[in-house]
């Protein structure tokens, strides 16, 4: 199996369990989902790297926007607590 | 002429080739038309993934959007992580090669293009023969004769703990050839060290199993096929690695590519060479791009 097909099927592994969980747990705040997203999605490239370089440019490009997404989520949380 | 331009003549036997023939009409070889053949590669691939990804996409936006509607977290969740998975399959490039096929790709292709040079500066046209031999780990030499002579048709067996490049095995000047290691000896020892077995004790009837089973152990190829008719032995596989060498030397080298074989073709020559204790030579050598399949059929001779 290559190695991009590994990285999606852990990824979407890692994701799905995260919703089945949260949801059994009985997290409904959406920003917590997708941080979580963001963060497997870096535990899924590093456990199946290395990976060719055009897949890896393209796999950063994909980290960068998610990891905005996640600090903006950081940022709101941190407001709240101090506000 | 090399493959991969546009060809008017096989790069083996020199025949004449029609625009529109994969295979050369007279030795079989395969010609590697590159263009055609990512292409057509290209375009299974794209079906596999694209309507994944659209699915996934299409999917998670609807699922999304209905939950975001309704108010339902773990729902809405779900379609964001379909969503987001749908844009990594179709963002994401399929790459055809791994990083160790690259890596084993390049580092051997210089040596065998040495080989190539070889074969061509001493203008050596006559098929390479696989002296039989016996042992675990060890491999059948390639004898390349000079020219065909009845010394040179059947080298001596000894011949193969020579440690000589340049051999004379008969009295007469022209009884003379190379004699090289074969290309595909470190994975026949391979093969043999994941079988426990040397492949001289393996009977040719028996071999079809057991290099189904070592190659699949050492994730090379799959669904080994071997049929034998008196002293014909052709063997299909589908390499599920080294594809992309193959590609490569029926480019670049194409003298080695017929008179000795690639490396997994060399294996399986050396292979029926070690189980039959006989000589053998390469009829011919085809790969198939497309469906991945390495055909190769071998002449024995005593």
């Amino acid at each position: 199996m290559r190695s991009l097909d590994v990285f999606i099927l852990t990824y979407s592994a890692l994701s799905f369990s995260t919703i089945v969980l949260l949801s059994l747990l009985g997290v409904n705040r959406i920003d917590i989902y997708v941080a979580l997203f963001a963060i497997e999605f870096f535990v899924a490239s590093i456990i199946t790297s290395p990976s060719s370089p055009l897949e890896s440019r393209r796999k950063t490009i994909m980290g960068i926007l998610l990891l905005a997404i996640f600090a903006v989520i950081i940022v709101q949380r941190i407001v709240e607590i101090l506000g | 002429m090399r493959a991969g331009s546009v060809q008017d003549e096989c790069w083996i036997c020199g025949c004449d080739l029609l625009p529109d023939d994969n295979f050369c009409r007279k030795c079989g070889i395969n010609l590697t038309r590159v263009g055609k053949a990512t292409a057509a590669t290209g375009t299974i691939k794209g079906d596999h993934r694209v309507p994944i990804g659209i699915f996934l996409m299409t999917l998670g936006g609807l699922v999304g959007f209905v939950s975001y509607l309704m108010e339902i977290i773990p729902m809405l969740a779900f379609g964001l992580a379909s969503l987001l998975i749908g844009v990594m399959v179709l963002y994401l490039p399929e790459s055809n090669r791994s990083i160790t096929s690259k890596l084993a790709t390049d580092s051997s292709l210089p040596s065998l293009l040495n080989t190539e040079k070889l074969l061509e500066d001493l203008d050596l046209d006559e098929r390479g023969i696989y002296i039989p031999v016996s042992g675990m780990g060890v491999c059948p030499k390639v004898f390349v004769p000079l020219v065909q002579t009845r010394a040179t048709q059947r080298p001596p067996v000894g011949l193969s703990s020579s440690s000589r490049i340049f051999v004379t095995v008969g009295k007469n000047p022209e009884d003379r050839g190379i004699l090289l290691d074969a290309p595909g000896s470190q994975i026949l020892s391979s093969l043999e060290r994941s079988l426990g077995r040397d492949l001289a004790s393996i009977p040719l009837e028996d071999l079809q199993t057991n290099l189904d089973s070592a190659f699949r152990t050492l994730d090379i190829a799959k669904a080994t096929t071997l049929t034998y008719q008196e002293s014909t032995v052709s063997i299909e596989t589908e390499l599920t690695a080294l594809l992309d060498l193959e590609e490569k030397l029926r480019n670049l080298a194409p003298r080695l590519v017929a008179q000795i074989g690639t490396p997994v073709a060399s294996a399986l020559a050396a292979a029926v060479s070690k189980s039959t204790a006989k000589y053998v030579t390469f009829k011919r050598a085809v790969l198939q791009l497309p469906s991945r399949r390495l055909s190769i059929s071998l002449r024995l001779s005593e």
